[in-house]
């Protein structure tokens, strides 16, 4: 008896450590938005305010009338990107994962290349863009974010595939099913939460990036990072408006996050964790 | 067609695509890298190693180095630490874990840029929460990432904020995917909860761990906007990795040959460690 009730109480702390954690972990986003939300007057004063004594809407009304072009831009970047890894990844990734063509080590190889600080190439994207007269297009940032998403596209995809047992192909292809006939009725819709998981990663994974938006763009084709990013410049202190435009910026993901939590840790650890 | 015949030709597109967008702009710049390519003047001529003795003469490559060496070494130290202690009480709580464990995910996943303008936020000198804080329990205010003395580590702090859930998510995952058996028999044999950790648990999640040590490093080794936002590098170089002085070279003194130098000299170690990635991802596809 004694026994069982030290176990309920370790629990019972346990618990109480994990919510000041989690408080801990989300006061600063919490903060971000507090920020975002309150009177120019109100915020970075001393003492802080610690929630919302006057709740405005006018950051936000700024922010988003002023960044939506950027917003489109990051938008159509985002989605062009993740739909070209997402039908390269599909078609290698089946590849790879039904004929083993390339052994265990070539999409290894692939995957690696996502791993390529983009340091390293956006200064030949930059070279090559200027001599192209690309730089400040979308397509200028849209090409080397294929290469961060091809090579997590085509892993994640062929391990979902390899999650799909043979035998049920090799089942409706006995009962005459051809090829293609069996990879659209039952290897796709298998495996296509699978495809939206990966899509949407990728989707993350171009939405967030800043080193080639930042080298690559100029006006025109501005990413959100990079916008969020120049606003601290170009305005000096407005810690309202650049909190809403942080925060109208990290949207998108957060939905996406939401939509992913089961597969959060599957695609994190790059497909070795299911 | 053979089988194999079929499958060498739905890869084909893809691999020659990224030989196309990864292989073919990395040979450009190693063809970059040794030409005095300043990119105001119109010619190119080979320089041979000039831009690499220039990296290697500069005081603030050093500092890059030893910059990014100690965010590697404190990150990989706390993350794992904190990594650990939260995964081992998540373990604790299963319904609990479902809930907390996304949530706690969500740094990882914000873009960068705005956890860098989240760290201006909160590590504010005047009006800042934490300085508030301080000041409370009778501390004086810090300048945190704009003092000489603590840039560094505001910046170790936000990332450890930031990619410690990363951590606990992988020893997570690990930890539910350990066999039962070997628990059981330590119970049997009578060990206490820390032997049965030391001698059991760290011994079976040693993959795990080694995965997770590749996996930070190489994203380490990549930190750039997050420094960006917050301290460009510095007070002086105290905040400067090795990519964000890749990118000053580059794009602010515009010298693309010497930055490129400096970009294939972080090639050697990020190809070891890649190497290493590839033949650990090999030998134990599924880690869990």
């Amino acid at each position: 008896m004694a026994n069982r009730n030290n176990l309920i109480i370790r629990k019972i702390l346990i618990f109480i450590f994990l919510i000041i954690v989690l408080i801990i972990f989300l006061f600063p986003i919490y903060w971000l938005v507090l920020t975002s939300i309150q009177p120019s007057g109100e915020v970075m004063k001393s003492p802080p305010n610690f929630y919302v004594k006057n709740l405005t809407f006018i950051h936000w009304k700024f922010v988003v009338k002023e960044t939506l072009p950027q917003f489109f831009n990051s938008f159509v970047i985002s989605f062009f990107v993740t739909i070209i890894a997402i039908i390269l990844g599909a078609i290698s990734g089946y590849a790879f994962a039904r004929y083993n063509v390339g052994g265990d080590k070539l999409p290894l190889w692939i995957l690696s290349l996502k791993f390529l600080p983009p340091v390293v190439s956006v200064i030949p994207y930059f070279l090559m863009m200027k001599t192209l007269g690309l730089i400040d297009t979308r397509t200028a940032v849209l090409v080397p974010h294929l290469i961060i998403t091809i090579p997590f596209a085509v892993w994640m995809i062929k391990g979902f595939i390899q999650d799909v047992p043979l035998e049920l192909e090799d089942a409706a292809m006995i009962d005459g099913c051809s090829q293609i006939g069996v990879i659209r009725n039952i290897t796709l819709p298998l495996i296509a939460p699978g495809l939206v998981v990966t899509a949407l990663f990728c989707f993350i994974w171009s939405w967030n990036d800043f080193m080639f938006a930042l080298v690559l763009t100029r006006n025109q084709a501005l990413t959100m990072p990079v916008t969020v990013a120049g606003m601290r410049e170009a305005h000096g202190v407005m810690w309202g408006e650049v909190s809403a435009a942080a925060s109208f910026g990290a949207i998108p993901i957060i939905i996406i996050a939401i939509i992913l939590q089961k597969y959060l840790v599957r695609g994190l650890s790059l497909g070795s964790f299911r | 067609m053979t089988n194999i015949k079929r499958a060498t030709v739905l890869v084909l597109p893809t691999v020659l695509f990224l030989v196309l967008i990864v292989i073919f702009p990395m040979l450009f710049s190693i063809k970059v890298a040794f030409s005095g390519y300043d990119i105001r003047i119109p010619e190119h001529p080979f320089v041979g190693l000039r831009n690499f003795i220039y990296i290697f003469k500069q005081a603030l490559f050093y500092d890059a180095i030893s910059v990014t060496g100690i965010m590697i070494i404190a990150e990989l130290f706390f993350e794992l630490i904190i990594g650990f202690v939260l995964a081992l009480s998540l373990l604790q709580l299963p319904r609990v874990r479902q809930l907390f464990q996304p949530i706690l995910l969500m740094p990882i996943m914000i873009m960068p840029v705005v956890i860098g303008y989240v760290g201006r936020l909160i590590f504010e000198e005047r009006s800042s929460p934490i300085n508030y804080f301080l000041n409370m329990l009778g501390f004086e205010s810090i300048a945190w990432h704009a003092s000489t003395k603590y840039a560094l580590i505001t910046v170790l702090i936000l990332r450890i904020w930031q990619w410690s859930p990363f951590v606990m998510a992988i020893i997570l995952a690990g930890l539910l995917s350990l066999p039962r058996e070997p628990y059981d028999a330590a119970m049997v044999d009578g060990a206490n909860s820390w032997q049965t950790f030391i001698y059991i648990t760290l011994p079976l999640l040693k993959p795990v761990i080694m995965l997770v040590l590749i996996m930070r490093t190489l994203e380490i080794l990549q930190v750039f906007d997050i420094i960006y936002v917050l301290t460009m590098g510095g007070p002086g170089s105290r905040t400067t990795t090795f990519s964000l002085f890749t990118y000053l070279i580059g794009f602010r003194y515009w010298d693309i040959g010497q930055a490129s130098a400096a970009a294939w000299i972080v090639m050697i170690p990020l190809s070891i460690l890649i190497s290493t990635f590839v033949k650990f991802m090999e030998k134990g596809e599924k880690v869990g």
